[in-house]
């Protein structure tokens, strides 16, 4: 056996040996969690909060126990397509954390409604009534009204089981599932069975109480993990059939502050407002489109760009020519926190799902200053340096042989974090990550620069902002390496 | 005109589109430990790419080559993260720009894998292209990409790593097998 093999052999054995530990596992799973919150909700509480249910009644089933077990599922699929009213409470248990409550799901007569708390940031009501379909997001008081879900299967009034059925195979639920069906015990003076589910070579596991009179369910508790897993997470869903609902559920009760957003209208007014570049940028035969510029009154700064869409550069990572390096005429210095691409539900970035104006990408590249002083004073001009690099989040590549320097006018800074768009761009969710991800940029300039008290003040605000979001403690780690640096001798 | 694509939020995901930073997590954190020799260090660099991924997902998904493109990511996290190190061991420690000739043989707390020692006996720049090709299976030309040289030189450099490595640790090479790891 030659070297080169063996060296094969030896890394293929280090594969298969090393694995990320767990509590790192569990970290990246927080992380993940808390930086999408928003679309499980929606998944979760929108579909009724149903997924449980589904889990028996989705599309995909199948039956390879008793014809008992048939014959059960048949039985509470008819239930709950005859059922006027349901009401839906999910809860989810983490390893270790009490459980909670996630989301509550009213359905009356092809009306729905969903609160969802997925941290108190992040709360958000959505009501679905007739054609209209309105959002509330409670962190920043906005609502949106439009058909935002457009979703062939929620675009008609329907039964509560279709709400069930909807997006059974998202998540953990995918595939087909066996169910069995056993005797329980009475529950509360009720005859009860159980159907359980499981699929072949995963560890999910679903048990659904079903009323043996009715034939409703009562609760469905399930996990796609193994309880040994770090990932465990157990939902559960407490099912209540024919209750009194209030029909006035589904009118939004809207607060008088509550900013109503119409994302057509606010979509006309972007593109009314950007209908023509303030500056078009070129460089090696690639074209930036300067639309807007926004500055607040803490000197944070927001170009939006309209570029062709995405190219490949020759390391095969998208770039476009934008905004990179910006500085003002006061010779301050300002850091590129992100590079957004509006779009999408809930700041989604997904290629498919943005915002494009003249069938080009927009791009908002945003700033934060180096050095908050505060207050801050207008500059009159900015320095930016366009460069062709990658066009989303923080820049990976960058290639310096198409760049060009620009000088573009400063607007009188305005009221407000963010732009006027944002909102209607549903930036929200990203946006709340701005100031945490400012402050670790300024860390690690600090860092770089061997201040290192300053660079764990900056890490600590960026733990501070982290707080909601995350619960890794990276940041602060950075933090006390800085504080240990600036204190040696 | 300004637009929003027909479908938005409930398209149901392709296979493609269901890519996850966290599916990569063993890929990346495999590598990383390679890379640093460092356990704790290796988490720390996993956490931060899988955090700045999250800032541009979608890219992710939409890649051919999702490997490639988040190694990329990783390495450039490692570099960042050797500069901090260097910097934090004094003015007297090489650069990171000398790092490509000599070997950083500051790994704190190695935890006995032949294999990871042998690798850190070697230089940085040599470490990293053994590990790209035989860990994360690259080919010549894709490793070339990354460490921004001509197919020829990667190669070139790959068979003196080779050499290197080999008169590094001569009994590991020649068994080909790792005895008494501690994972």
């Amino acid at each position: 056996m030659n070297e080169d093999q063996n060296l094969q052999n030896l890394f293929e054995q280090y594969k298969s040996e090393v694995q990320a530990p767990t509590e790192l596992r569990q970290s990246v799973n927080e992380f993940l969690e808390s930086r999408r919150p928003r679309r499980p909700v929606l998944r979760w509480a929108l579909l009724g909060g149903s997924i449980g249910l589904a889990g028996v009644i989705g599309g995909t089933i199948l039956l390879t126990s008793s014809a008992s077990a048939a014959g059960k599922y048949h039985r509470v699929e008819a239930a709950i397509q005859d059922a006027k009213a349901m009401e839906i409470h999910s809860y989810a248990e983490v390893k270790g954390k009490p459980k909670q409550l996630f989301a509550h799901v009213v359905y009356l007569n092809g009306d729905i409604r969903t609160d969802a708390f997925m941290g108190t940031r992040l709360a958000s009501t959505f009501i679905r009534k007739g054609a209209d379909q309105w959002l509330y997001m409670e962190h920043i008081d906005v609502a949106v009204q439009e058909p935002i879900i457009v979703n062939p299967r929620l675009d008609k009034p329907q039964s509560a089981l279709d709400y069930a059925k909807a997006d059974s195979d998202e998540g953990q639920i995918n595939g087909p599932r066996d169910f069995q069906v056993e005797d329980r015990p009475d529950e509360n003076g009720r005859a009860v069975y159980a159907i359980i589910g499981s699929r072949k070579d995963t560890p999910y596991h679903m048990e659904m109480i079903v009323d043996k009179a009715t034939n409703l369910p009562i609760r469905t508790t399930f996990s796609g993990e193994a309880p040994t897993s770090a990932n465990y997470r157990l939902i559960e869903q407490e099912y209540t059939f024919g209750s009194a609902v209030d029909p006035k559920l589904f009118d939004p009760q809207l607060k008088p502050s509550t900013k109503l957003l119409h994302l057509g209208v606010e979509a006309e007014a972007v593109k009314r407002a950007w209908s023509k570049p303030v500056q078009v940028v070129r460089s090696q035969g690639e074209t930036c489109e300067v639309r807007d510029i926004w500055v607040s009154k803490d000197g944070n700064v927001f170009v939006a760009t309209t570029v062709p869409e995405k190219v490949n550069n020759k390391v095969g990572i998208p770039s476009n020519l934008l905004p990179d390096e910006l500085k003002d005429n006061l010779g301050r210095t300002y850091l590129l926190v992100m590079s957004v691409r509006p779009g999408g539900f809930f700041g989604d970035t997904n290629a498919d799902k943005a915002f494009r104006l003249n069938s080009k990408s927009v791009v908002i590249c945003e700033y934060a200053p180096l050095i908050p002083v505060q207050p801050w004073s207008p500059a009159a001009t900015f320095d930016v340096n366009f460069v062709s690099r990658s066009w989303i989040g923080a820049p990976i590549y960058r290639e310096p042989s198409i760049s060009t320097n620009v000088t573009l006018d400063a607007p009188i800074p305005a009221d407000g974090k963010f732009p006027p768009y944002s909102d209607g761009m549903l930036l929200d969710d990203i946006h709340q990550q701005f100031g945490m991800v400012a402050d670790e940029m300024r860390a690690h300039v600090a860092e770089k620069a061997k201040q290192y008290s300053l660079a764990a003040t900056w890490y600590r605000a960026a733990a501070e902002e982290a707080k909601p979001l995350s619960s890794y403690r990276t940041y602060e780690r950075n933090a006390d390496r800085c504080g240990k640096l600036a204190n040696r001798p | 005109m300004l637009e929003r694509s027909g479908e938005i939020g409930w398209k149901r995901e392709t296979t493609q589109e269901k890519l996850d930073p966290s599916d990569y997590l063993d890929e990346i954190y495999r590598y990383a430990y390679a890379r640093l020799g460092s356990r704790e260090e290796a988490e720390d660099v996993s956490m931060e790419v899988i955090q700045t991924l999250c800032r541009f997902r979608s890219e992710i998904s939409t890649k051919e080559a999702p490997s490639l493109y988040l190694i990329g990511v990783t390495r450039r996290k490692i570099a960042d993260y050797l500069r901090r190190r260097t910097r934090q061991r004094g003015p007297k420690t090489i650069s990171l720009d000398e790092s490509h000739l000599k070997s950083l043989t500051v790994v704190p707390d190695m935890d006995g894998s032949p294999l990871i020692e042998a690798l850190n006996l070697i230089p940085e720049l040599q470490r990293d292209v053994i590990v790209l090709k035989y860990l994360s299976g690259f080919s010549t030309e894709e490793i070339a990409k990354l460490i921004g040289k001509s197919p020829q030189a990667a190669n070139s450099l790959l068979q003196r790593s080779r050499e290197s490595l080999i008169k590094a640790a001569p009994d590991l090479l020649a068994k080909g097998e790792i005895q008494g790891t501690k994972r």
